[in-house]
């Protein structure tokens, strides 16, 4: 009996054993759950995270990251780590508490590899930082189709804005789709803050986007009604305003590579426009069937004689939760190793050692350069707003076009719902620094 | 003789030891077995099949809803009662579904992430519906309606969009009904017991067999009842075999309930997206840009809207319930398990006692 029981207890601590050596032999450092927006976003630096360090990232995407981000913090559930597409979102977590601080967790070395300029918008005007800037892009960009760039060239905002169909060859001038699901509207609003930035300046920008320009002020008003010129003319936008309205932002640029009189010339989107392009028929390639001019080149003098500012946009990483694995993760995403992988996906980085020549083609190049070497640029001002505000704007731009002639009304109402907006929400809740300078 | 005493009195209490373990393991192994072929029953019937059927419904409904609500468009109908009853019966609906599937959620956060992003989009469809129904009140020939109009149709058929959120769901649901079904873990489960009841139905023909020729008896009562209750353990826990049975029975009514839905609410939906390029097409004239110039040329129309348009009936449901509670038919049997196994060891050592008292007897 005695060595039945030996046995028996052989058995079972040699069981133990093997069931403890197979759980570490899987190699697990533990896991870190991530939120985004496309599902291949961060694959490459995603693989080669899990690779080197064992740690397994739980990645979930969706299209309504907002949303979604929102009802999970709600419910106490938030991420440990997550992409924010938009500064306004930023600003509120981290106002209310939800967020961890990064400047002890990136590393002020890790920070000065990043330009000042960057560096100051991750901040968003916040006391900490909360944010890095994972991938970006360039919004003053106007794309065309290489064979058909209007001749003579305009020189000026003023004469690209004034190009109509008989210059264009028969084919409309600008390439629009106002159409993105629930947030519809957005690639008017880029329009008219890259008007206003352009024609007014930074200082005009920031405080139109902070709430402390009214909505019916002479500058805003004069920047909707420019973009109005050119989308209520049929010869400019094809199928004008109706057709602007209903097509989906990513259809399009499809129009620019077709050679026939439904065709269209130019369109005005941001630089993630290239990998959309890329996707259509034929599949065109940058610098070889489509170029960009930047929008802010048009023009020879800035109107603040300080040279001219170039609208961004950013994925930024943010931290809900403090644990080793998140910790890690957002070191690695904000490292230059990491950010040398986003050219293989054709996405741009804000890191100043990701040089241009890590890009391989010019087009991505060029504007590579400017994200990194530029010291004005302006966060989209829509993304700074708070989300009242912000939907406010992507709807009254819809209506605007549904009913150009009631633009004055739809500045009032924006105005009124600015002012609501002030009163639920703290002062302190408004982003003011959307291109990084001090009010 | 004492040697010989010895080795006998040795090999009983081994026989004796071998054979009480064998029939905790073969009682313990077979209540295992019997216990979670009760508890996927009760997870099936509880949550499983219903989610599966919830969101089978809400995705029906809200086809249904798009569908009524276009053709109140079509129809000029929308200029008195905007989206219409119909519309708003089945957001009602979609609704309850939803909050019901939610409740049932089988696929844990992911799931329930998937339900709040569909509870979240359906808000954004039905507010689009209803403006575009305000503005279409006040003036037909505005642009702006059919604008809300189409994009709320996108937030339900686009990439991404509820019903594809939805569609993923039921992926998700269904393999949570299959891994409880069919993975190799919960097969060698279901047989765990079968190997050990064999050894000690074979172990008790041994000792049967070792005490006729040590003893010249003809067979052991005790051993001989024993050997009979095994085989009534074993086959109360061989209808585990019967209760999975039915649940794949189960649900194979649930995947084809889901396909006729699916297929049902597929045709309601193309009524409902030609309806939409009907509309788009008379309004348009081929000046509504890229996309919706696709859509129409790539739909056929409808041009009669006097019939009564069709609606998904969900099918199934009997057969489906039906199955599972075939499944749990012999549920009221189970305690015979460990009663069986109790009675097999009481009967092992009653049968071995008498011989192994009487050698402890001998040896002092």
């Amino acid at each position: 009996m005695t060595r039945l029981r030996s046995s028996a207890l052989l058995v079972l601590v040699l069981t133990v054993l093997a069931v403890t050596a197979a759980c570490a032999g899987t190699g697990s450092k533990g896991s870190v759950s991530l939120l985004g927006t496309e599902s291949d976003q961060f694959e490459e630096l995603l693989d080669a995270f899990e690779a080197q360090t064992g740690i397994e990232v739980s990645y979930r995407s969706t299209r309504a990251l907002d949303q979604v981000l929102l009802a999970d913090v709600q419910n106490g559930t938030p991420p440990d780590v997550a992409a924010l597409s938009s500064p306004g979102d930023l600003g509120r977590y981290a106002r209310q508490g939800y967020l961890e601080p990064l400047d002890e967790v990136i590393g002020s070395q890790v920070l000065s590899e990043y330009s000042t300029q960057w560096q100051k918008l991750a901040r968003a005007g916040l006391d900490e930082l909360y944010a890095v800037p994972v991938e970006v892009n360039l919004k003053s960009i106007v794309w065309f189709n290489k064979t058909s760039w209007p001749q003579p060239v305009p020189q000026t905002l003023d004469q690209l804005i004034a190009l109509r169909s008989t210059a264009a060859g028969g084919r409309s001038t600008w390439c629009m789709g106002l159409g993105s699901g629930a947030a519809s509207g957005w690639p008017g609003t880029d329009w008219i803050e890259d008007i206003l930035l352009q024609r007014f300046g930074e200082q005009v920008y920031q405080r139109w986007a902070a709430g402390e320009l009214p909505w019916n002020s002479p500058e805003v008003a004069e920047a909707w009604a420019t973009w109005g010129e050119i989308v209520t003319d049929p010869a400019q936008v094809r199928g004008g305003t109706t057709a602007a309205l209903l097509t989906q932002f990513g259809d399009a640029g499809r129009l620019m590579f077709e050679n026939s009189p439904e065709g269209c010339l130019l369109e005005h989107q941001g630089s993630f426009m290239m990998r959309i392009y890329q996707g259509y028929e034929g599949e065109p390639q940058p610098g070889i069937d489509f170029e960009f001019v930047e929008f802010q080149n048009l023009d020879e003098a800035s109107p603040d004689d300080s040279g001219r500012s170039s609208m961004v946009a950013a994925d930024m990483v943010v931290m809900f939760n403090n644990t080793p694995q998140s910790r890690q993760l957002v070191q690695f995403l904000a490292s230059e190793e990491a950010q040398r992988l986003l050219p293989k996906g054709d996405r741009l980085s804000a890191h100043k050692n990701v040089r241009p020549d890590a890009y391989d083609n010019d087009v991505s190049q060029r504007i590579s350069a400017v994200l990194i070497g530029s010291e004005r640029l302006c966060f989209d001002a829509s993304d700074m707003m708070p989300v009242t505000m912000r939907n406010a704007f992507y709807r009254a731009v819809q209506e605007y076009l549904s009913d150009p002639a009631q633009l004055n009304a739809l500045l009032i109402n924006l105005d009124n719902t600015q002012e609501s907006v002030r009163k639920t929400l703290p002062k302190e809740q408004w982003l003011t620094n959307s291109c990084g300078q001090e009010q | 003789m004492s040697v010989r005493r010895t080795t006998t009195l040795r090999t009983l209490l081994r026989l004796g030891v071998a054979l009480l373990v064998l029939t905790v393991v073969t009682g313990w192994f077979a209540w295992s077995a019997v216990a979670h072929a009760h508890a996927t029953i009760d997870r099936a019937r509880d949550s499983i099949v219903p989610a599966i059927t919830e969101v089978s419904a809400a995705r029906s409904a809200l086809i249904q809803a798009d569908r009524a609500a276009v053709r109140s468009f079509r129809t000029d109908a929308a200029q008195f009662g905007g989206p219409g009853e119909e519309y708003r019966n089945q957001i009602a609906i979609a609704t309850q579904n939803l909050t019901r599937a939610a409740e049932d959620n089988v696929t844990g956060e992911r799931g329930s992430q998937t339900l709040r992003l569909v509870q979240g989009q359906l808000a954004s469809y039905t507010s689009l519906i209803e403006q575009a129904a305000a503005i279409y009140r006040q003036n037909k020939n505005a642009a702006l309606w059919m604008t809300d109009l189409w994009n709320a149709s996108q937030l339900l058929h686009a990439d991404a969009g509820v019903l594809d959120q939805l569609d993923t769901l039921q992926k998700d649901q269904r393999a949570v009904l299959d891994e409880e079904l069919d993975s190799a873990g919960i097969f060698l489960s279901r047989l765990s017991w079968l190997f050990p009841a064999i050894l000690l139905l074979g172990l008790l023909g041994v000792t049967q067999l070792y005490l006729t020729r040590r003893f010249r008896r003809v067979f052991n009562p005790g051993l001989l009842v024993a050997a009979l209750c095994l085989l009534g353990l074993v086959s109360v826990a061989a209808l585990t075999f019967d209760a999975y049975h039915h649940l794949a029975s189960a649900r194979s009514a649930v995947d084809k309930a889901s396909d006729v839905s699916l297929s049902q609410a597929k045709a309601i939906d193309e009524e409902g997206q030609q309806i939409l390029a009907e509309l788009m097409r008379n309004r348009c004239n081929g000046e509504c840009g890229y996309t919706v110039d696709a859509f129409v040329r790539e739909s056929p129309g409808v041009d009669d809207l006097s019939r009564e348009p069709g609606s998904v009936q969900l099918t199934g449901n009997e057969r489906i319930t039906k199955n599972i509670k075939d499944a749990g038919e012999y549920r009221s049997l189970a305690f015979l398990v460990p009663l069986g196994a109790v009675l097999v060891l009481g009967l092992i050592v009653a049968g071995l006692y008498f011989h192994i008292d009487k050698y402890r007897y001998r040896a002092k």
